[in-house]
C-alpha cells in the first residue's frame, strides 16, 4: 500500500573549461531533493534526541538549487593545487517548530511543524598538497546562512543556527618514517548564533526573559588545536592483516569554546558550581554563566584493517 | 535498561568534561513591551492582586513598579476595583475581598496613560490534593525533601511553603521556603535533561502550606514556556528560545490566570516506630 506518493526531479548541469595544463574553470548547477527531515527542538551539540522524519501528505520534500563556479590552479614545481569556488543555494521546504514546541512523545508531531525557506552564498578558498611526505591543506570559507519563516522573528530572516562568517582549517601531516605518522589539525570559526534576550521581566519570582529577534548574537569564536601520532605496527605496508596504534589530543591548548549562555542560575554556597534557584522568596542574585565541554581529552586507538 | 545506563554514562561524561563559569553579557535593550503584568485570581476569598512592572534590561536588577495604572478586573455580575498598594511598589490589591467562581469569565483592563491593556480568564474545577510526595535526604534521616512527583488529574500549580521557624535548623539564613512544582500533560527533552536545581531540606517538626491551583489548558502553556526558559534551560538539551505566550493585549508580558486552589497544611513528624507521618494542622 501506498501511503504518499510525491514525485520530484533532479537535474544537474557541468561545465568545464581547461585553459591550459594549469588552469581550469568549472560551472555547477545542481538541483537536490531530500525526502527525509532532522525534527529536533533541541540547540544541544548532541543529537541523540534528533528524528528523522520522511516527507507526508504535511510534509513535502527538501528542495535545494545550488550555483557554482570554481577556479582550479595547479602548480608547476610542486604538487599543490590552490582553487577557488563562489557558490549560491536556495533551499525551499525547510522545517523549524512553533515556539515551545512539545515535540516529545507526542502522536501529532507534525502539527508543531512549521515551513521556511533559506538561502546561503559564500567563497571557499583550498591550497592542497597530496603527495610527499608532508601533506596537508589550508582551507578558508567566508559565507553566510539565512533561515526565514512567516512565524518566525515577525517573519523577517534571520542567521541560521550553523552560520559561520569565517571558516579556516589547516591541516598537516608529515611521515616520520616508514611506521610513524605525525599530524595535526587547527580550526576557527565565528562563533555560532544564539538568542540573547533584549530585556528581562519578573514572574512569581522567575526572571523570564523577552527576546526581540531570533539568533540575534553570537557566541564567542570557535578555536582549537588537535595533534595526533600514528604508529603501524606492521614492518609491511602490503601485509594483508594491518595495525595501528594513534595517540591523539583534542583541543590542546585547552580552548574553552562555550556552547550556550544562561541566564537562570545562582552561585551554590560555598561552592564554584551554579544551580537554578528553587526558592520563590529567595533574593539570590542571578548571573549569566557560559558552559563548555571537552577542554583537553587525549585518546589511545587501536586500529585493525583486513586488505 | 541498556539504553539507560547508557545515556547515564553519557550524561556522567559530559558532566565531568564539561565546565560552567560567569561570564559578562552585554544586553542590547529592546524597550517596546510596555508592562509586566502578573496576576493570579483565585477561587480564595480574600484581597485579591495585580502586580504591574515594568520589564528591565540588566539580570539582577529589580523591577520598576508602575504607579499610576487604573486596575479593573469584571465578571458577569460585577466590577471590581484594585487601588495601588502603598506597601509594596507596582502592587494593586482590590478594595473588598472577592473569590473567583466556576463558569465566570474573568475581564482584566489596566489604563496606563494613552495606553490600555486587556486579557480574560476563566477558571477549571480543581481536584483534591492527595498526599504530599516526602522523601528523606540522603544525607541523615532527620531531613526531608519534596519529592517532585506530584499528581494530578488536570494540568496543576503546586504552591509549597515550608516554615522551620522555631526548629533548630539552619539553611542559609531562612526560616521558611516558598517552591512550586507542576504536573504538566507533557513532557519536553529540556525538562529531561534539566540543569541542577536547587535542593531544599528541612527538618522533621517543619510545617508544610500546600496549595494546588487547577490550571486551564492556555495557562499550563504559559507556565510550561516559563519553566522551559527558566528553569530547564542551561542544560545540555536546551530547545530554542522563545518569548512567553501571553494573554494581555496591547505589547505586555505576563499572564492573567484565574484557578480554583484547594489548601492543605501538614505538620511533618516520625511516629513512635520511625515512620514518617503527616499531620494534618490548622
Amino acid at each position: 500500500m501506498v501511503y504518499n506518493k510525491q514525485f520530484d526531479f533532479e537535474p544537474r548541469i557541468s561545465l568545464s573549461l581547461i585553459i591550459n595544463e594549469n588552469n581550469s574553470i568549472k560551472a555547477n548547477y545542481a538541483k537536490h531533493t531530500q525526502a527525509l527531515h532532522l525534527v529536533t527542538n533541541s540547540e544541544s551539540p548532541f543529537t541523540s534526541l534528533d528524528v528523522w522524519m520522511p516527507i507526508s501528505p504535511n510534509i513535502k520534500h527538501q528542495v535545494a538549487h545550488q550555483y557554482s563556479l570554481s577556479h582550479f590552479y595547479t602548480f608547476r614545481k610542486v604538487p599543490v593545487t590552490f582553487s577557488t569556488e563562489v557558490f549560491y543555494k536556495t533551499l525551499s521546504n525547510q522545517i523549524d517548530y512553533e515556539e515551545h514546541a512539545n515535540m516529545l512523545l507526542n502522536p501529532n508531531i507534525e502539527g508543531e511543524l512549521i515551513f521556511g525557506k533559506g538561502w546561503s552564498y559564500g567563497l571557499e578558498l583550498l591550497l592542497r598538497k597530496n603527495s610527499g611526505n608532508f601533506e596537508g591543506w589550508i582551507g578558508y570559507t567566508l559565507a553566510k546562512a539565512y533561515r526565514q519563516f512567516k512565524e518566525i522573528n515577525k517573519g523577517e530572516p534571520f542567521s541560521a543556527s550553523f552560520d559561520r562568517l569565517h571558516d579556516f582549517v589547516l591541516y598537516g601531516s608529515y611521515n616520520l618514517s616508514k611506521r610513524w605518522k605525525i599530524s595535526g589539525s587547527w580550526l576557527y570559526a565565528t562563533g555560532a548564533t544564539y538568542t540573547e534576550p533584549t530585556g528581562f521581566f519578573k514572574y512569581q519570582n522567575y526572571t523570564i526573559p523577552i527576546y526581540s529577534e531570533k539568533n540575534n548574537e553570537r557566541l564567542p569564536d570557535y578555536h582549537r588545536l588537535d595533534l595526533m601520532l600514528s604508529f603501524r605496527i606492521n614492518k609491511r605496508n602490503e601485509a594483508m592483516y594491518k595495525h595501528q596504534i594513534t595517540v591523539s589530543v583534542f583541543n590542546v591548548y585547552a580552548r574553552e569554546n562555550p556552547f550556550n549562555i544562561t541566564y537562570n542560575k545562582v552561585k551554590k554556597t560555598n561552592t564554584d558550581e551554579y544551580e537554578v534557584p528553587s526558592d520563590a522568596f529567595s533574593k539570590r542574585d542571578i548571573v549569566h554563566t557560559e558552559l563548555y565541554l571537552l577542554k583537553v581529552v587525549p585518546s589511545l586507538s587501536y586500529i585493525f584493517k583486513v586488505n | 535498561m541498556k539504553l539507560k545506563l547508557f545515556s547515564l554514562i553519557i550524561l556522567v561524561l559530559f558532566v565531568i568534561a564539561s565546565c560552567e563559569q560567569v561570564t559578562t553579557v552585554e544586553i542590547d535593550p529592546d524597550n517596546t513591551k510596555k508592562i509586566a503584568v502578573e496576576c493570579l485570581l483565585t477561587s480564595e476569598y480574600k484581597f485579591q492582586t495585580v502586580k504591574i512592572t515594568r520589564p528591565f534590561y540588566e539580570i539582577g536588577q529589580l523591577p520598576e513598579g508602575v504607579l499610576d495604572a487604573q486596575v479593573i478586573i469584571s465578571d458577569s455580575r460585577k466590577k471590581y476595583i484594585f487601588a495601588p498598594d502603598s506597601d509594596s511598589s507596582g502592587l494593586y490589591v482590590s478594595e473588598i475581598r472577592f473569590a473567583a467562581i466556576l463558569k465566570e469569565e474573568y475581564n482584566l483592563q489596566i489604563i496606563l496613560g494613552k495606553d490600555t491593556f486587556a486579557a480574560q480568564s476563566s477558571l477549571i474545577a480543581v481536584t483534591p490534593i492527595g498526599p504530599v510526595p516526602l522523601k528523606p535526604s540522603w544525607r541523615t534521616d532527620s531531613l526531608f525533601m519534596i519529592d517532585n512527583a506530584f499528581v494530578s488529574s488536570e494540568e496543576a500549580m503546586w504552591e509549597v511553603v515550608i516554615d522551620w521557624s522555631g526548629l533548630d535548623f539552619e539553611n542559609d539564613g531562612r526560616d521558611s521556603v516558598k517552591l512550586y512544582y507542576y504536573t504538566f500533560n507533557t513532557i519536553d527533552v529540556n525538562q529531561v535533561f534539566a540543569p541542577n536545581k536547587e535542593i531544599i531540606e528541612f527538618p522533621i517538626g517543619a510545617k508544610l502550606r500546600v496549595k494546588k491551583y487547577a490550571l486551564t489548558s492556555d495557562h499550563a502553556k504559559y507556565y510550561r514556556a516559563v519553566l522551559s526558559e527558566v528553569e530547564w534551560s542551561g542544560g545540555f538539551f536546551d530547545v530554542s528560545p522563545a518569548n512567553i505566550p501571553t494573554n494581555i493585549s496591547n505589547d505586555a508580558v505576563g499572564y492573567f490566570g484565574a484557578c480554583t486552589v484547594t489548601e492543605d497544611s501538614i505538620l511533618v513528624q516520625y511516629s513512635s516506630d520511625k515512620e514518617l507521618v503527616r499531620t494534618k494542622i490548622r
